[in-house]
């Protein structure tokens, strides 16, 4: 049975069991479950214990984590905290959770998106959901990630403990992980702290890339305790600092970001014959963002560009099975408060400090009802709907913004509220060797904060002062998703395409009337609504295992975009093509790969795009498993970029270079 | 006798009670109207006293409002005199000249006193100094006198003294904002002429046209500005935003009422300020 809709859960929602030497430690009473079968994908997790298929470097951020997967792109300012993009859409069209807690940025110029503040250490598995296939956690058009959290667990009996370190030649990075994790019959513990420290990196042929550093530490922990032999009580809390954090895309770096991260959740594992698990949580979490541009030894002005967001929230779930139907209602709500100005410091020091707000105090307010059923039709088809309601409000907390924004907007007024739905149809189709997949989903999305109340926000990209739009309307699209899939047992191949159509797409057109305010800036942008506007994404994986032994991986992707039917669509991914030979023992493992970027022609002038080169890397890498005095070891070791090649690609910000060669060793510990 | 002394008692305590209320009521009308204004300088007579106020603790260079408040020592009652007429005049190294004020404005909310203002083109330094002539008439009585004032210099400059190209010698003088404010600000200017030293003229019907800058910020400007349009006496008003708190540089252009620029020139790239300009700081 479990066989039967694995592949389903598969091609819905792609998912990793992130290693880094911490293999999940709560694994979910509900395994067996058609809900399991039906809507999450553990099933097609891999199995890091099995040295022979864990070969991948532990030490890669997360963004490098998820970098490999069709659909996710990443939009790179520096080596530190890429923006994760879900099919060639911006951040502010997906939804992106830690264990279902909404976090939002508080970088204005979008430098700490939520992944930037977790570490591979803290999560048991990252869900990418691709489309509106399960979009619980709220509206969103591109699909959502959530960040799932290693989390204390109760009723079983283990101790373990792990750790790594590791270093990378590029820029000198020093990685360091340890973990600790207890379960007994009444309680649970889990505890862990990461440390990282890079230098510059290098770009091919030795350039240095000034402005390229970071620090990055990491503690969280997590205890659970059983109050009834099915009802368990949790808190868990991360604490994650970065500092000294380089971005040479962008003309200010970040001395520091941080954020702290409280959850407690109430959970019921099979209530009755139906209830498989019912789950409040209650969260609350503050980020602190402090752009600085001390580093920089030349500047046109200096400046300080802190920001805050503080968000609280709650949901509850229930999972419930019945006959052929599984279930998931979550009812949740938050609300968010972000706030960011902006200091500048004139060189006559006889002068005032120049003071503004660039995000005006402002408060959004969600409450969000969802629900999804899947409906086991037969043996072969499987139909899944889901609906999602959300209202939100917004509004301007801050006076001074909000006659900051007036100045724009006289008629300006501090509330604004917007109901939003999505809606999702899924048929699939399973047969023994062959699985076909259609849906048709709906979704809306109400405009980000800087999108709506951004004041003065420069992207170096283009070089526009960007100033938002509090009478946007919001963004809606249809989308209609495919996949097919054909597995032999020595051939694999998986076909996926989505295809978008937007109205009221949201992006920037250029106000002639206004002057910028940042230096050498080349005028001023406000977000508007473009009236149409059409994505089309494409993947196929090929994977042909030629012995038992050996395995060659094929992926490549093609996209395309354009906004009323005229101009592209800006940061889409040209063709790509990767392929890798990966050899397996039963302790030894090794792979070649190659990464090949297509060149980019579909570039779009106005968005600040100029066309991209093609480029091709290698990649190489082994790893090796051991006993030592009954402890276990796995070494592994590799180099990225093998030729030292110069290359930028599509996504670069402002086309830093990526990194040059670089040369990685692990060692991770097992008690 | 015990009931005499008692009644003297009562009697006392009440005219005491009756006369502290009295204070009370003058002070508290003190308060309301002069509550936020400074004096600036006074003068004693025999049967009155001349006060005059402002609204900064200094005289200062550029536009200053002068509150002018005379008391009778008879009856402790404010009163405005006849023929009430002032001149601020400067003195430097044997020569003079005036400055430019409007017209008297008789206030009688709570009380009589005179309102009016005076535009300071220089500072009060060293040998040169500022004095109040006054002349008025009360009770059948002529009154003359003058009165040295001290002008401080502006940090930032309120006022622009400049000849047009029309062979006229101008002033121009920014009254509000204040207190500017992030966000959109009412703006008022006094435009006044001079035909020689002492005299001067309100101008009417011009437009001034604005363009706000931050010059230690690559010199930006902020949107939506309006250009001061006459409204009456030679005040002009108009609409300034300011998008970040700091130091402002408003560069004007005059243009007469035949669409003719008097002085003032717009600013592009090589020409960073008009010679035409009044500062703002907060």
């Amino acid at each position: 049975m479990i066989r039967k809709y694995s592949m389903f859960s598969f091609l819905l929602l792609f998912s990793w069991k992130v290693n880094a030497g911490f293999p999940s430690i709560s694994i979910s009473e509900e395994e067996d479950s058609l809900m399991k079968a039906i809507n999450l994908p553990e099933v097609q997790i891999y199995d890091y214990h099995n040295a022979a298929e864990d070969i991948e470097k532990s030490s890669a951020s997360i963004e490098e984590y998820l970098q490999g997967n069709h659909g996710i792109q990443m939009l790179r300012r520096g080596a530190y905290a890429s923006e994760l993009q879900l099919n060639n859409m911006s951040q502010e069209r997906s939804i992106l959770t830690i264990d279902g807690m909404r976090i939002y940025g508080a970088c204005t110029d979008k430098m700490d998106p939520i992944s930037s503040y977790v570490e591979v250490s803290n999560l048991s598995k990252v869900q990418v959901n691709q489309g509106q296939f399960s979009m619980e956690n709220g509206s969103g058009i591109g699909g959502s990630i959530d960040f799932t959290l290693n989390k204390a667990s109760t009723s079983r009996d283990f101790v373990k403990a792990q750790a790594m370190t590791a270093y990378e030649s590029n820029n000198a990075q020093k990685i360091a992980l340890a973990g600790l994790s207890m379960s007994k019959k009444k309680w649970g513990l889990d505890l862990n702290a990461s440390f990282r420290d890079a230098k510059n990196y290098k770009a091919g042929g030795g350039h240095e890339v000034l402005y390229s550093p970071f620090t990055k530490w990491n503690v969280s922990g997590s205890i659970a305790y059983a109050i009834k032999p099915k009802t368990e009580l949790g808190v868990s809390a991360i604490y994650d600092k970065a500092t000294n954090v380089g971005y040479p895309g962008l003309p200010m770096d970040v001395s520091l970001a941080e954020a702290k991260i409280y959850s407690a959740f109430l959970k019921h594992r099979n209530l009755n014959s139906w209830i498989k698990s019912w789950e409040h949580k209650v969260y609350y979490n503050a980020i602190t963002h402090i752009m600085d541009d001390s580093p920089r030894p030349v500047v046109p002005i200096r400046m300080d560009m802190p920001g805050w967001s503080n968000t609280a929230g709650f949901y509850s779930q229930i999972k419930t099975e019945m006959s052929e139907h599984a279930s998931n209602f979550k009812l949740s709500a938050h609300s968010n408060y972000s706030y960011a100005e902006m200091t500048m410091y004139p060189e006559d020091k006889n002068e005032i400090a120049m003071f503004m707000l660039t995000w005006p105090g402002v408060r959004t307010s969600v409450l969000d009802v969802y629900m999804e059923d899947a409906w086991r039709l037969n043996q072969k088809f499987t139909w899944k709907n889901n609906l999602g309601l959300a209202y939100e409000q917004n509004s301007i907390e801050d006076t001074f913004g909000l006659e900051s924004l007036a100045i724009f907007y006289p008629e300006i007024e501090n509330k604004k509220k917007q109901f939003l739905v999505r809606l999702s149809s899924v048929m699939q189709y399973k047969n023994r060797d062959l699985t076909l997949l259609t849906s048709l989903s709906y979704a809306e999305r109400n405009p980000s904060v800087s999108e709506a109340y951004g004041f003065y926000l420069f992207n170096s990209f283009d070089g526009y002062d960007y100033i938002g739009n509090p009478c946007l309307k919001k963004e809606k699209a249809l989308s209609f998703h495919m996949h097919a899939s054909y597995e032999k047992e020595k051939l694999r191949i998986h076909f996926s395409g989505n295809y978008f159509t937007f109205w009221d797409y949201i992006a920037a057109d250029v106000v002639p009337a206004y002057g910028s305010m940042t230096i050498g800036a080349n005028g001023v942008k406000r977000y508007n609504s473009i009236p149409k506007a059409y994505l089309l994404n494409t993947a196929m994986d090929v994977d042909f295992q030629i012995f038992s032994f050996l395995e060659w991986k094929n992926k490549a992707s093609y996209s395309f975009g354009k906004e009323n039917n005229a101009s592209y669509l800006p940061f889409i991914q040209p063709f790509i093509f990767e392929s890798g030979l990966h050899y397996y023992r039963k302790d030894f493992s090794t792979y070649v790969s190659t990464l090949m970027h297509g060149s980019k022609k579909n570039f779009n002038p106005k968005y600040g795009e100029k066309p991209v080169d093609a480029f091709m890397i290698f990649h190489a890498g082994i790893s090796y498993s051991f006993l030592w005095n009954k402890h276990s070891f796995q070494v592994k070791g590799g180099v990225e970029n093998i030729f030292d090649t110069y290359y930028t690609s599509y996504s670069d910000w402002n086309r830093i270079p990526q990194m040059g060669r670089n040369i990685f060793v692990n060692i991770l510990w097992n008690i | 006798m015990r009931t005499i002394y008692q009644w003297a008692i009562i009697a006392l305590t009440t005219l005491l009670i009756i006369s502290c209320n009295k204070e009370d009521i003058k002070d508290k009308k003190n308060e309301d109207t002069f509550e936020n204004l400074y004096k600036i300088t006074s003068q004693d007579f025999e049967n009155h006293s001349l006060e005059i106020f402002s609204t900064e603790k200094h005289l200062n260079t550029g536009y200053n409002s002068l509150y002018f408040r005379f008391i009778s020592k008879e009856d402790g009652d404010y009163f405005i005199p006849e023929n009430f007429d002032w001149a601020p005049v400067m003195y430097m190294h044997g020569m003079s000249h005036g400055a430019p004020s409007g017209e008297n404005l008789i206030k009688v909310k709570p009380y009589q006193y005179l309102e009016n203002y005076a535009i300071f083109q220089m500072a009060s330094e060293g040998e040169d100094y500022w004095v109040l002539s006054l002349e008025y008439e009360w009770k059948e009585r002529n009154y003359s006198f003058e009165k040295e004032i001290t002008v401080k210099q502006n940090t930032r400059q309120r006022v622009s003294v400049f000849d047009g190209n029309d062979n006229q010698s101008y002033i121009l003088a920014l009254i509000e904002p204040k207190n500017p404010k992030i966000g959109i600000n009412s703006i008022k200017t006094a435009l006044y002429s001079s035909e020689d030293m002492h005299h001067f003229f309100p101008v009417e019907n011009y437009t001034l046209k604005i363009d706000p800058r931050m010059p230690s910020m690559g010199n930006h400007s902020s949107p939506d500005n309006e250009d001061l349009i006459h409204e009456n006496n030679g005040i002009y008003k108009g609409k300034i935003n300011f998008s970040m708190t700091g130091y402002w540089k408003l560069n004007f252009q005059i243009i007469n009422s035949e669409d003719e620029v008097i002085k003032g020139e717009e600013i592009t790239e090589d020409n960073p300020s008009s010679t035409v300009y009044l500062e703002v700081e907060f």
